[in-house]
């Protein structure tokens, strides 16, 4: 064998367990909807029966009803900014997750006066196994009874509060860790501490949640986490579609190859493409016997 | 050399296969923590802040910080026995919350029942605030077990005393000490209001005394017993009504008068009466507006200035009083379904029974506990409310009440608003097939349960193409989108249709509709393509052949013994002539053979007669000739020295060829003319 056809013969090897690894293994990246594991939100995609987005130009021009959930890890752009505003604008619900992201970027752009902190909220007494994971007890009644704990993983809390109405509270034993040494300080505020609020913006309204990682696979099953996503968006109203706003988390090559190849997919089940890829076989084949030669069923 | 080239190329390729199989899941970091994986962590400092905390509370007497402390401490991340410890620690500590919080309202209670001689009464409030403040000294001491146990478990002896751990647990231990000095404060106060019971007595009083206490221990010296009379008149009245309040007062049969004598509603001071001479009092008071059924009315004589020591107190027996009023139900019927933007009718009924109606009727309407409007109405009303554009869809509590009103007790009746938006449903004319490039004509109407929806903004996607238009005030709407090219031969493609109605109670309408596409150009095209694959095909591999024969070398000379003769014409000109090009060094018969093929071929591709099998040279020569003319002559001059060939014993020599390729030649030659 050729060296030529060694090296041939390998890459479309490697390209088809590439292919075929990418697709197999599943996504790792955190909140990754392919993702299955702990840190991903498959789960959370189901239960709340929501969908993806990959890029906010996908929103519905008329999003009555419809809720975005979007988190913020990524920087957004002007364009970006004006189709979430056009949203809200619409009679949309947008839910910011946030921690230590880009969040604060659409308040400032909605003129919005709350922010997210960005500084750790630690809870030492009402946690889950350990003090960054705070556990929240204190909820307005407009998330009802049946809430009564919610468990967040590495969040923050919401600061400027006095134009959003406050729906949950970190507890008193709460505090933010400004200069990071996981102790309470002099100077660090103590709890309790607004973690999701909400307030009517032009024809829709706007949800502010200071952690996203409530939704993630392995929180989202914790306590009333789901109950409590599902009561900030209204679910029991007439809601419309959900919608999960990729476009603005950190994706890995791996991720991204995985998003490309079902795009791939699925422009590839379209029957005209199918068919055109049909037609290319039949070509290619066309050329090859052309150029071959010969007669079909002759004898040599 | 190049084996080695080859095994490093293999290796490099298996390396980099394994690379692709094993490295994909390695490469992702996780930077959040996994909460199953995540360490346990008991905190000793927040969880005896939490105990301080909650002592605070009961130093503050704030029962409601206490509950909410109560109702968290279940969520508290804490080890099981700690758990236990805790669960104990705000169930004594509510306890004592309660109690203290007890002991704050009787103690003055008790010092104004003292100075008012009103021993009987006195006593047993004595007993039971001499008991509270047991109960709160055993609270605290199991309070104070609790901690001891929790600071074991976190090995608080082993902490240094400036730790935070040891702060935080000290802290708690203070806030016991503090709630336990005021138990005891408490029990001074008390003891000392009391004071001796006997002139002999120094210590405090102990249980058993406390227990045995009688209203004439407390009064240190004998009293003279009074007695206190009260009679209503009459014992029925309206709300708002006048009543007579009269009675006497004496003591051992001896009128006392000239003294106070208080009037108590449900045991609330109403008024002050004095008696006359002969110990009587009389006096009329308004029966208050309390839509009560009845109201127990006393009297209250309690010595003072001259008579503190002489007298006792008395509380006459209790006269209940029939409270009269007028009471009415209020029955509400709002729309079935309300929408934002919109009034909304909400239609009462008031039901007096047998009483007189009220009429008009004073009313405030609620929505979700806001009030929203107040007017005057009839018994059988119909309210208008406009309900806010922003109002969010589904259930609203609507209220209206009807304050009280002289003999007119208040009604307050609820009902639930149901807010959605409308729905707007899509008419549409679509043609059943859509060709494309062409324009597409779409006429429809927008219409809603409560009318047309007019005025709202429509857009209509085709493939890339978009369209916006404005329904008009009847709903409809016509638009013409153009049928852009695109990749594809036929099948069905969405129309997406937007609408977004101007008002607030109609919701947002996405729907999508298939239309039949056929792509002419693209169809046109392909049909074309497959002819010329079809058709021309066949003919131009045939031509590229004939090309190829044409481009072959001139044969060279020499002379070999012909192969015996065939049947078919076919089969033996096939059978004779080799694939290769035929040189100059080949046989002279193979030679031969090779113009004759030419020639023969030429014939075929010019007449358009093609040799069929078992057809004779001779044969097909006949039949050409007629078709190439002049060139016929050559041909039939060709195929006489190949019958000779073939069918005869002759062998093939140098002439033979050289004239075969003269004739042949010479065809062409003529052919081409």
């Amino acid at each position: 064998m050729k060296i030529q056809s060694v090296l041939i013969l390998t890459v479309v090897i490697v390209v088809i367990v590439s292919l075929l690894c990418i697709s197999l293994f599943p996504s790792v990246q955190d909140f990754m909807s392919y993702n299955t594991t702990w840190n991903g939100i498959r789960r959370s995609l189901i239960d709340l029966n929501a969908g993806t987005i990959d890029t906010l130009k996908e929103l519905p021009a008329a999003p009555s009803n419809d809720v975005l959930i979007t988190i913020p890890y990524m920087q957004y752009n002007d364009t970006d900014l004006e189709e979430l505003k056009n949203f809200v604008d619409g009679g949309g619900t947008l839910m910011v997750m946030d921690d230590y992201g880009y969040g604060n970027s659409i308040l400032e752009y909605l003129n919005i006066d709350c922010r997210f902190s960005g500084d750790a909220l630690l809870d030492p007494l009402f946690c889950y196994k350990n003090q960054w994971f705070p556990e929240i007890t204190d909820f307005s009644s407009a998330i009802g009874k049946n809430v009564q704990l919610v468990a967040m993983d590495h969040a923050t809390a919401l600061i400027n509060t006095n134009s959003v109405e406050v729906v949950a509270w970190s507890s008193p034993d709460s505090y933010l860790d400004k200069n990071g040494n996981e102790k309470l300080d002099k100077g660090e505020v103590q709890g309790p501490l607004p973690v999701a609020a909400r307030l009517h913006f032009g024809g829709g309204m706007i949800i502010l949640v200071s952690d996203p990682s409530i939704i993630i696979n392995s929180m989202v099953v914790k306590d009333d986490n789901l109950l409590f996503v599902n009561q900030l968006i209204g679910s029991e109203a007439q809601t419309g579609h959900i919608m999960i706003d990729t476009s603005h988390l950190v994706e890995k090559p791996m991720d991204v190859t995985k998003a490309k190849l079902a795009d791939v997919e699925r422009v590839l089940l379209q029957p005209y493409v199918l068919l055109g890829v049909v037609f290319l076989i039949f070509i290619g084949t066309s050329i090859f016997v052309l150029k071959t030669g010969g007669a079909i069923g002759r004898k040599s | 050399m190049k084996k080695l080239s080859q095994r490093i190329a293999i290796f490099a390729c298996l390396l980099a296969i394994c690379f692709t199989v094993f490295a994909s899941p390695a490469m992702a970091a996780e930077p959040q923590e996994n909460p199953d994986t995540a360490k346990v962590v008991y905190d000793g400092v927040s969880f005896f802040n939490f105990y301080s905390n909650t002592l605070d509370f009961v130093l503050e007497r704030s029962q409601s910080g206490v509950d909410t402390n109560v109702q968290k401490a279940p969520f508290a991340n804490v080890s099981p026995v700690l758990s236990d410890y805790l669960e104990y620690f705000v169930n004594s500590t509510n306890s004592v919350c309660g109690l203290i919080i007890n002991l704050d309202k009787s103690i003055p209670e008790i010092k104004t029942l003292l100075q008012q001689s009103r021993y009987s009464e006195a006593v047993p409030l004595i007993q039971n605030a001499f008991a509270n403040i047991s109960l709160v000294e055993y609270n605290v001491n199991n309070i104070e077990q609790s901690t001891a146990d929790a600071g074991i478990e976190f090995n608080i002896s082993h902490a240094s005393v400036t730790s935070s751990l040891n702060t935080s647990y000290t802290a708690v231990l203070d806030r016991i000490q503090r709630i336990r000095d005021l138990a005891a404060l408490y029990r001074s106060m008390l003891t000392e209001q009391i004071g001796p019971l006997t002139p002999e007595q120094v210590s405090p009083l102990t249980q058993e005394q406390i227990n045995a206490l009688t209203p004439e221990q407390l009064a240190k010296k004998p009293l003279l017993q009074t007695q206190l009379t009260l009679t209503i008149t009459p014992t029925e009245a309206f709300v708002g009504d006048t009543i007579k309040v009269e009675g006497f007062l004496s003591s051992d049969g001896n009128p006392l008068g000239n003294r106070q004598v208080n009037i108590l509603l449900n045991s609330l001071q109403s008024l002050t009466v004095n008696t006359d001479f002969q110990g009587h009092y009389s006096n009329d008071i308004q029966v208050p507006y309390w839509y009560i059924p009845e109201i127990q009315i006393q009297s209250l004589y309690y010595p003072s200035s001259d008579d503190v020591g002489v007298y006792s107190s008395v509380l006459s027996t209790s006269v209940p009083l029939k409270v009269l009023f007028y009471e009415a139900s209020l029955t509400l019927s709002p729309d079935i379904n309300s929408y934002p933007g919109k009034e909304t009718t909400i239609t009462g009924q008031f039901d007096y029974g047998q009483s007189p109606e009220l009429n008009p009727r004073k009313i405030e309407l609620d929505l979700d506990n806001t009030l929203v409007s107040e007017s005057e109405v009839s018994p059988g009303f119909t309210e208008k409310l406009l309900l806010p554009p922003d109002t969010e869809t589904g259930q609203h509590l609507i209220t209206i009440s009807a304050p009280a009103s002289g003999r007119y007790a208040s009604v307050t009746a609820h009902a639930t608003l149901n807010v959605k938006k409308v729905i707007p449903v899509l008419t549409i004319h679509l043609p059943s097939v859509a060709f494309i490039p062409g324009t597409m004509s779409i006429k429809g109407q927008l219409n809603s349960e409560i009318g047309p929806v007019g005025q709202a903004h429509i857009t209509m996607t085709f493939g890339k193409e978009k369209v916006d238009i404005i329904s008009g005030d009847d709903g409809t709407f016509n638009a013409k989108i153009k049928n852009n090219m695109s990749f594809g031969l036929f099948g069905s493609q969405p129309l997406e249709f937007t609408a977004v109605p101007q008002e607030p109670w109609q919701t947002a309408l996405t729907t999508s509709r298939n239309i039949m596409t056929v792509y002419v150009v693209n169809c046109s095209a392909l049909l074309c393509v497959l002819a010329i694959l079809g058709v021309l095909l066949p003919r131009k591999i045939r031509f590229r052949k004939t090309r190829s024969i044409e481009k072959e070398k001139m044969p060279a000379v020499g002379v070999t013994q012909s192969e015996p003769t065939q049947a078919s014409s076919i089969s033996i000109i096939n059978s004779l002539l080799p694939e290769e090009e035929t040189s100059n060094n080949s046989a002279p018969d193979k030679r031969l053979f090779y113009w004759y093929r030419i020639v023969i071929q030429l014939v075929q591709k010019v007449s358009g007669v093609f040799l069929k099998p078992n057809q004779t040279l001779r044969e097909f020569v006949s039949e050409s000739c007629n078709k190439i003319g002049l060139a016929g002559k050559y041909l039939l001059e060709f195929t006489k020295i190949m019958e000779k060939v073939l069918y005869s014993p002759y062998r093939v020599n140098e002439d033979d060829v050289k004239s075969g390729e003269k004739l042949a030649r010479n065809m062409r030659e003529s052919l081409k003319k």
